[in-house]
């Protein structure tokens, strides 16, 4: 966006709140020094790791130290981890997208009908309470064990949180933002793209984050219980073979892409919020 | 024949008449206020006449023609700017547009609310006096008929309300925009106003109906006005609200 003068410059580049606060921190930290000490724990903890197993306060058989594990990874890596990362990627984007689209349009849909909400909603909240894994038994004996379950159980994960978050986003949209497209002659399909969605996108952020966090949840599940590829199957692959360094391999790797893919969604929230008026704004 | 007439026999909200018996007639041009205790329907009558409140008994027309929805040629200016913050000043404006908006026009209605210059800017980083000034803009855009204006300054301060004030009058003036203005101020009422309408409580009706004959542009504290004033001062203590 290009800004038209000094004095529009000012507005946009006040401190927000929490860099304000940080001011008044003791210990003198701002923001970008926090960034780095998100870094403090897991370093420490490995750190911790490679001590106590040289030291041989801890079994390195049951708990593998970081030297065993980086060289786990190299062995793994030269063994096809890049196929087991990209399918469960692969299973992941693809259960993710079929999922939350689902939830927003469903969303929608119900948030605009009354008759459909209370058609549909009373069942989808019953729904949401099931446990993932109550559905694995259902979903193997109709799809089989290839993509198709797996790929299910991931959109199925992703599914209620859009729902829920876009249709309580809708419903909390302001009545006076409403009559304002209202006094503008907006019919009901301008009125959902001009004031509708652009309002409930905090709360679709919100949604597809909390998604695609379950995504990764559900596609271990999914994993776990039958594939022969990906990072759940490395997962019950180790623990069937005894070698935890190859589990906990899995485990970071699963927090890197997790982390990575959410990040993502994030920069891309920031984004397209950066109207909003809060107190984290500008914040990571 | 007039411009808008207004007749309201009944408006109910659960059971209860808030609005009843009002029967008004506008003419072009004119600048005319509504006062009345709070509560009595004068924001309901406003929404009525705009066609955001559709459920009552009676008739809007305009220009001989009854109306039955929203209307191009009636604006509404709310008491809170009610701007939408994820469009930047420029395209809040746009907003009222119905084709393609045009950017130019918008930045002349910027400079003539003065606000020249803050087209990119988001509403999150106005104070509530500029917002405001971007909402009547807003609400120029389609060079309405008619403005309806539900208190529009009482969120601003004394010394924003009077620049507000003139700028609108100069505004309402210069395009030929009837206003008709709802305020607890009965100073503003009376600066601003042809004709000004006092509601009596319980439920509303017209219970005086006010012609202020002095000349503009009119000086605030000239004795012509003060004198229209206390006229309005005794009409509201008639009608039991001061
Ligand atoms: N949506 C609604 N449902 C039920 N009652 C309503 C509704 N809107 C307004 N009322 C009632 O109608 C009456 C008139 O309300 P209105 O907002 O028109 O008053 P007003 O004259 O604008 O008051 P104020 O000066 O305080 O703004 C009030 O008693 C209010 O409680
Ligand atoms: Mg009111």
């Amino acid at each position: 966006m290009s800004i038209p003068s000094e004095a529009m410059n000012e507005a946009y580049h006040q401190p927000s709140f929490l860099q304000r606060f940080s001011k008044f921190n003791p210990s003198g930290l701002n923001i970008s020094k926090l960034n780095l000490i998100g870094w403090l724990l897991p370093v420490l903890f490995f750190l911790g790791l490679e001590i106590g197993a040289q030291q041989q306060w801890l079994e390195a058989r049951l708990l593998p130290p970081p030297s065993v594990i980086v060289g786990t990874f190299k062995e793994l890596f030269q063994d096809n981890l890049l196929a087991h990362i990209s399918i469960s990627a692969f299973r992941v984007l693809t259960g993710f997208l079929i999922g939350s689209g689902l939830g927003l349009i469903i969303a929608i849909l119900v948030g605009l009908t009354p008759i459909l909400k209370q058609l549909i909603d009373p069942t989808f909240q019953a729904l949401r309470n099931v446990p993932s894994l109550a559905w694995v038994p259902l979903l193997l004996l109709w799809f089989g064990i290839d993509e198709t379950p797996k790929i299910i159980m991931i959109a199925l994960g992703a599914f209620f949180p859009v729902y829920l978050n876009v249709l309580s986003g809708i419903q909390n949209v302001d009545r006076k933002l409403i009559e304002v497209g209202r006094i503008y002659g907006l019919n009901r399909g301008q009125l959902v793209k001009r004031i509708l969605l652009p309002a409930a996108l905090p709360y679709i952020f919100t949604g597809l984050r909390t998604a695609l966090g379950l995504s990764w949840m559900f596609l271990v599940a999914a994993e776990l219980i039958a594939a022969s590829q990906g990072l759940g199957y490395l997962l019950s692959d180790g623990r069937e073979t005894s070698r935890p360094d190859r589990v906990i391999v899995a485990i970071i790797l699963i927090a890197i892409l997790g982390k990575f893919s959410d990040s993502l969604l994030q920069s891309l929230e920031n984004k397209s919020l950066r109207w909003r008026d809060t107190a984290l704004v500008n914040h990571q | 024949m007039s411009l808008l007439t207004i007749q309201v026999h009944q408006k109910k909200f659960a059971e209860r008449a808030i609005l009843t018996a009002i029967d008004l007639t506008v003419e072009g041009g004119q600048v005319v206020s509504l006062i009345g205790a709070s509560g009595c329907g004068k924001s309901t009558l406003l929404r009525i006449i705009s066609g955001l409140e559709l459920e009552y008994q009676g008739k809007i027309s305009l220009e001989g023609k009854i109306i039955t929805n929203i209307n191009q040629s009636i604006g509404f200016i709310f008491q809170e700017p009610r701007l939408l913050p994820w469009l930047n000043v420029a395209d809040n404006i746009a907003f009222a547009a119905e084709g393609k908006p045009d950017y130019p026009y918008i930045s002349s209605l910027l400079e003539e609310v003065g606000l020249s210059g803050y087209e990119q800017a988001l509403p999150k980083s106005l104070s509530g006096g500029q917002a405001q000034r971007v909402a009547i803009a807003r609400g120029l855009y389609r060079r309405p008929k008619i403005l309806l204006l539900d208190e529009p300054f009482s969120a601003v301060d004394a010394f924003t309300r009077i620049r507000l004030q003139d700028l609108l009058t100069h505004i309402a003036l210069a395009h030929h925009i009837t206003l008709i203005l709802v305020t607890h101020d009965v100073d503003e009422a009376v600066f601003l106003s042809d004709r000004v309408i006092v509601i009596g409580n319980q439920p509303g009706t017209v219970t005086a109906d006010l012609a202020i004959n002095v000349l503009r542009p009119r000086k605030r504290e000239s004795p012509e006005l003060l004198k229209e004033r206390a006229i309005v001062f005794n009409a509201l203590q008639a009608a039991h609200i001061v």
